[in-house]
């Protein structure tokens, strides 16, 4: 019974879940939605095996999962391994990285594919100082200007998210919307003296 | 701020959608460009801020997906709950299937026990009946004995002479098969309860902790195997003496190994009854060695039974062993 209600269900190649990746929007959903409940317990496996808890690798899966959409949307992103082997290492290298385990053996995978990823991560989210003030930044911003950015974010076409925000003047004014905000935003990362400082000690090394 | 065609494509390389040699040309400008560089940088930041808000989103996807693993029955569960969900189909079976065969094994050890004890009860009556035909007919011969023994007062015949001689000698056979009848089975007992009890190591007792020289004598005797002794010694000690607390300890071990089991049997019930936490288990082991040596098969069953109903019972091997013995007597 299990099985043909299984069968019911989308199945992706690799492949169609970086196209759906790509694509955003309800492609996208529906391609986290089949990778999130085919390699999930794949995660949370590898990481108590590793001597870390269940919230421990759920919580690793939710700080890497953006970060990793991000890498394998680019173009030229290269597949070197099966996805979701991809996937388990990267969430797998942001839970060492967390418990400061540097150097614990690595599962699966020690290739420049993953420490690529890995740095990127570690800059974009384990200064979580830095993840505060972004955050703090954001509050500034209207309900609004921030559910196009979301939108934007997760991979919606300028068409949708103008259905979406019911913008009467269609795409055109969703991108000129999204361009106001994201400027808006910018402005007010401009104007924070912390963040100047940290980019500041970006420049310097 | 830059202008937009520079902000596009700023925004192109930093999600990686730059052909090669835009990128390339781009980062050499940001590194001779500090004006460059910090609009990048903000441009980039910009970007990390909006997918921390847009991983918000799939968060409560997350969630919802989470239950759908978890819960097997779901309407349409995701291919990855096939392991899930078949795990724990195959830990519920099994859990069922612990179960029903541990009741199945709770009520056969109870039908056996009860049968065992039916089996037992059958035994006993068996050679309670032929230890009483053997008490009748000796009682019948000792009355014609008896009888014949008024009537030669009357007369020497010497018919009845040879006839009383020869119910004397039936009668002292009859009488040495009772007793040893009896005497196999007494002694038998005791042997089985003092070789069951060598196998602990009751028959030491360490150090009793007691300063009292009386008391640390007993206790030293005791432990020496001079077992008299630690009873002549114990019972120096006034009955209402606050000693009195470790006489009761050591007392009916002593009484044990001297094999006075008779004396033993209260000495245990006043164990149990004074120090129920931690001697219970002690007391009932050694009063089943008790009546088993004093041929109190009754109370032995009963004490047996008890034990037994505890598999973790720390006498519970000695109440198998016992079995055996009881199913003789």
């Amino acid at each position: 019974m299990l099985k043909s209600l299984l069968s019911m269900s989308q199945s992706f190649t690799d492949q169609q879940i970086i196209e759906s990746f790509r694509s955003g929007g309800l492609a996208r959903e529906k391609a986290w939605e089949f990778a999130y409940k085919n390699w999930r317990d794949r995660v949370i496996g590898t990481i108590v095996n590793k001597g870390g808890t269940r919230d421990e690798a759920k919580e690793s899966l939710q700080e890497a999962f953006m970060a990793f959409e991000q890498r394998v949307r680019r173009p030229d992103f290269v597949l070197q391994h099966r996805l979701s082997t991809y996937f388990v290492s990267c969430v797998y290298r942001v839970w060492a990285k967390k418990k400061k385990e540097r150097k614990m053996e690595i599962i699966e995978l020690e290739s420049k594919h993953v420490s690529d990823f890995v740095e990127s991560v570690e800059m974009d989210i384990a200064q979580t100082d830095l993840a505060r003030l972004l955050d703090e930044t954001l509050a500034l911003l209207g309900e609004r200007c921030k559910s196009i950015l979301r939108h934007f974010m997760n991979g919606f076409s300028m068409k949708e998210i103008a259905e979406k925000m019911d913008f009467s003047g269609g795409e055109q004014v969703a991108r000129n919307e999204k361009r106001k905000c994201i400027e808006r935003y910018e402005n007010y990362l401009h104007e924070h003296p912390d963040i100047l400082q940290h980019i500041q000690n970006q420049r310097n090394g | 701020m830059a202008d937009k065609n520079l902000h596009d494509t700023i925004e192109k390389y930093l999600l990686g959608e730059l052909i090669p040699s835009e990128r390339e040309q781009l980062e050499a400008d940001i590194a001779i460009d500090a004006k460059l560089f910090k609009q990048v940088e903000i441009q980039r930041l910009a970007l990390l801020g909006i997918r921390r808000l847009a991983a918000a989103d799939m968060y409560g996807n997350f969630d919802k997906w989470d239950k759908e693993i978890d819960t097997p029955s779901s309407p349409s569960p995701p291919a990855e709950t096939k392991t899930t969900g078949k795990v724990w189909i195959w830990a519920s079976t099994t859990l069922l299937l612990l179960l029903l065969a541990g009741a199945i094994w709770h009520f056969g050890e109870i039908k056996k026990i009860k049968n065992t004890q039916q089996q037992e009860n059958q035994e006993i009556a068996r050679r309670d009946s032929i230890i009483m035909a053997l008490r009748a007919e000796f009682q019948q011969k000792e009355e014609e004995l008896s009888d014949l023994l008024k009537r030669t007062e009357l007369g020497k015949d010497s018919t009845l002479n040879a006839e009383i001689k020869r119910l004397r000698e039936e009668l002292d056979q009859k009488d040495k098969a009772m007793r040893a009848l009896e005497s196999r089975n007494t002694q038998g007992s005791r042997q089985f309860a003092m070789q069951l009890a060598q196998k602990s190591n009751m028959s030491t007792r360490g150090d009793i902790g007691s300063d009292d020289p009386t008391l640390a004598a007993a206790n030293k005797a005791y432990n020496n195997s001079k077992f008299e002794e630690a009873i002549r010694l114990l019972n120096s000690i006034p009955k209402n003496d606050p000693r009195q607390a470790q006489v009761v300890q050591l007392m009916p071990y002593a009484l044990f190994y001297a094999q006075r089991f008779q004396q033993a049997i209260p000495a245990f019930m006043n164990l149990w009854e004074q120090d129920p936490d931690f001697e219970a288990m002690n007391a009932q082991g050694y009063l089943l060695l008790c009546y088993i040596a004093e041929g109190k098969s009754l109370e032995a069953r009963q004490m047996r039974l008890t034990i037994l109903q505890n598999p973790k019972h720390k006498y519970y091997k000695w109440a198998n062993e016992a079995t055996s013995i009881l199913k003789s007597k």
